[in-house]
């Protein structure tokens, strides 16, 4: 069994070259000697990802620009994409005569007693090794300012949030409706654009543009480039462990999706004979083959006290039937509101009201308590754009006009990262041009607005305002519509 | 007893109702269900020829033109249309599915009434036989031409939509018009094709099933869609020829 470690406990900020990362670093020099053809290549790897490549230049038989957001496919695959990966490095660590028990790290940003966590692991940072040779490491395609990532500049505590997608209870939306859940939407095959799940928003999603930076986007910025990073892997590891500490949640019961559909899904990563080819049914237990992994922490000490872990952690529910649909899954939403023009996300903070209608179908119909519905999400569709002017917005639900955010907190539905957004907005053999859109359970707001008399049934407001500002003015990023659903 | 005949049909009248809720698209399928149903009716009657030609009867031709792009085109929006429909209020998302299909169908009534009536001015001048063999080629080479690949995606593209009023149906119709277009830059060689060998249910059949393997499959493989296209095709020329050398060995004697 391996164990994967947080790379902020091995080693130190003083000397953080534990053999651990000294071998990943060994490891990624050699991967990056190969030719990008070869599926074991630094290059081919990334580009699993995604790749600027044209598809007339991929090698025969490429499986590339593979990955899976925007869909409930992206924490399996993802899962499946670090297996090869971890494989591959490993074989190269044994081959360079290294230890064959490596296992990648996580790196573990979101840990309140350690706000030095949110910084750059120091192994990362310095474009050179002890021994004065280049860094494998480093990368200067980072954020340079707001944070300078490489000179240790800490990420934004928002940024690394984990308490709105761990108070998911659903894996993912009712039927394939927009709203994600926490795990991503009911998709088909889907390599970006739409709606956006839980956890892929954030941190995922701030994460990567936290590092890579937005003016200009760096290499963590792009689904294109992001694998090249190399703390992509950790970041996306403990993506990984975050999936495994959700399910491990109790009150209510987290549990992965029982639909065939899901389970059956099967992807090919990489080419040859490295590749794997697997069915997300075989990846939901790590400790058991093919994987044979573990986390060496899977608590949630961000979310304490309040979150309740289980004792112990079982992939597969006694109580769950396969096939069996949870109840938030058959909740059939229906939009009671929406704006009626775009909404510009820009430098300065941005405000649209949304007329809401008393529901007339299942939210009316259904209505644990007469006509108050049982969910209440709000959605900011189509967001597109090709040009950022902040990395992320936070996005409040009837903040008072000129009231400042931070005594609002409680009216924060949550944030609108911009990763993936250029992406989506291009219209190409992988992308349809929709843009992302988010969902956000917004139940607890309306219920807290309800109890401070702020609860208009009639008319909802929602703020925009960007986390950071990289430049006053420019940028041409909206979103296309912001509407309002009951369920 | 009656109780619980009552109850059980309690419990059928709440799954069909919560089926309906789930799937607003219900009575799209439907339509082009019946749309392939009018097809092969037709061309039972009309021995090998589902009528849709143009020709000697024009209402039965434009009929033909109507069931087909409902049948072959139509089913390829459903997830366009599921949008539409969850994007709506409640009450409207039945005349926004309505919205979204009159602007798709404009666009293809016209492309397909196009097709038909260019194919029946050519075919004749160059010969049928030729004729197919270039449409079959044209639409075996457009499954593997990049620039059919760069545009796959934008059938999936979802648009914000108003939500009540004039704009909402302006905005549901515009939809229905501009996903119309990204689907005729894709599936517009199929068409000609199907309107080269519309003797044939099974070419349209075949036609369709390449159509939606393109729009649903996770990686389609052109070069299948092609080899697909040319067989079909090839077999329905060798079939024309057989029952033409038939017809003609039959009148000899």
């Amino acid at each position: 069994m391996f164990e994967r470690r947080d790379v902020w406990k091995l080693g130190s900020e003083a000397d953080p070259w534990d053999p651990i990362i000294r071998w990943y670093a060994r490891a990624i020099t050699a991967l990056k000697g190969r030719a990008r053809t070869n599926p074991t290549s630094w290059r081919y790897l990334a580009a699993i990802h995604g790749t600027f490549i044209q598809r007339s230049d991929w090698p025969q038989g490429a499986t590339w620009n593979g990955c899976q957001h925007s869909s409930w496919f992206f924490l399996p695959w993802h899962r499946i994409y670090l297996h090869y990966f971890e494989h591959i490095v490993r074989r190269t660590i044994v081959d360079l005569g290294g230890p064959d028990d490596w296992a990648l790290p996580y790196w573990d940003y979101n840990d309140p007693q350690r706000p030095n966590a949110r910084s750059l692991p120091p192994a990362f940072r310095d474009p050179q090794m002890p021994s004065g040779d280049p860094n494998p490491l480093f990368v200067s395609e980072r954020s340079q300012q707001n944070p300078d990532i490489n000179n240790g500049g800490r990420l934004d505590a928002l940024d690394v949030e984990i308490g709105a997608a761990m108070a998911e209870t659903s894996f993912t939306g009712p039927s394939d409706d927009g709203i994600a859940g926490f795990g991503g939407p009911i998709t088909d095959w889907n390599h970006s654009g739409g709606p956006v799940g839980s956890l892929e928003r954030t941190p995922h999603g701030n994460v990567h543009i936290g590092v890579g930076g937005f003016q200009p986007p760096g290499l963590m910025s792009r689904f294109e480039t992001a694998a090249l990073d190399p703390i992509f892997w950790l970041h996306h590891a403990n993506i990984d462990r975050l999936w495994e500490a959700w399910l491990g949640q109790v009150d209510p019961d987290r549990q992965n999706p029982r639909r065939a559909r899901w389970r059956d899904a099967s992807f090919k990563v990489g080419q040859g004979a490295p590749a794997v080819t697997l069915t997300v049914r075989e990846v939901l237990d790590t400790t058991q083959p093919p994987l044979n992994y573990k986390y060496s922490d899977v608590s949630l000490p961000a979310l304490a006290p309040d979150a309740v872990l289980a004792a112990r952690f079982d992939v597969e529910s006694v109580f769950a039937e396969e096939g069996a649909v949870p109840e938030d899954e058959e909740l059939v939403p229906e939009m009671v509101g929406a704006s009626e023009n775009r909404v510009p996300l820009a430098a300065e903070p941005t405000e649209v009201e949304v007329a809401v209608e008393t529901p007339s179908g299942p939210a009316l119909r259904e209505g644990a308590e007469g006509p108050q519905p049982r969910k209440v999400y709000l959605k900011v569709e189509n967001v597109r754009g090709k040009e950022l002017v902040a990395p992320s917005y936070l996005v409040y639900v009837n903040l008072p006009p000129g009231a400042d955010p931070a005594t609002y907190e409680d009216r924060r539905a949550g944030q609108v990262p911009m990763f993936g957004v250029l992406e989506a907005s291009e219209s190409d053999e992988e992308h349809s041009g929709s843009g992302l859109t988010f969902s956000f359970d917004i139940t607890g707001v309306v219920q807290r607005l309800r109890e401070a008399g702020d609860w208009d049934p009639q008319r909802l407001r929602v703020t925009f305002i960007p986390a950071r500002v990289g430049a006053e003015q420019g940028g041409d990023v909206s979103a296309g519509r912001v509407s309002l659903y009951y369920a | 007893m009656s109780i619980t005949v009552q109850a059980v049909n309690h419990g059928i009248r709440d799954k069909l109702r919560r089926l309906g809720w789930r799937n607003p698209e219900w009575w799209v399928v439907m339509a082009a269900a019946v749309a392939w149903l009018f097809m092969a009716g037709i061309s039972r009657t009309h021995a090998s020829h589902t009528g849709i030609s143009t020709g000697r009867d024009h209402v039965q031709g434009t009929l033909g033109i109507v069931a087909m792009v409902i049948a072959m085109m139509v089913p390829l929006t459903i997830t366009n249309v599921r949008h539409v429909a969850q994007s709506s209020l409640w009450r409207r998302r039945h005349r926004a599915i309505a919205g979204f299909l009159v602007g798709y169908l404009a666009v293809w009534l016209v492309v397909q009434t196009i097709i038909v009536e260019t194919w029946g001015l050519l075919a004749p001048l160059i010969g049928w036989g030729t004729a197919g063999g270039v449409a079959m080629v044209a639409a075996a080479l457009w499954e593997i031409a990049p620039s059919k690949r760069q545009r796959l995606r934008r059938c999936h593209r979802t648009v914000p939509l108003a939500p009540r009023g004039w704009r909402a149906d302006a905005d549901c119709a515009h939809y229905g018009v501009s996903t119309g277009f990204s689907c005729v830059m894709m599936c517009w060689a199929l068409m000609v094709a199907a309107a080269a060998f519309s003797h044939s249910l099974v070419v349209m059949t075949i036609l369709f099933g390449v159509q939606v393997s393109g729009r649903y499959q996770r990686r389609p493989s052109p070069v299948l869609a092609a080899l697909a296209v040319l067989g079909v095709c090839l077999l329905a020329l060798a079939a024309d020829s057989l029952i033409t050398m038939a017809g003609q060995s039959h009148s000899m004697h």
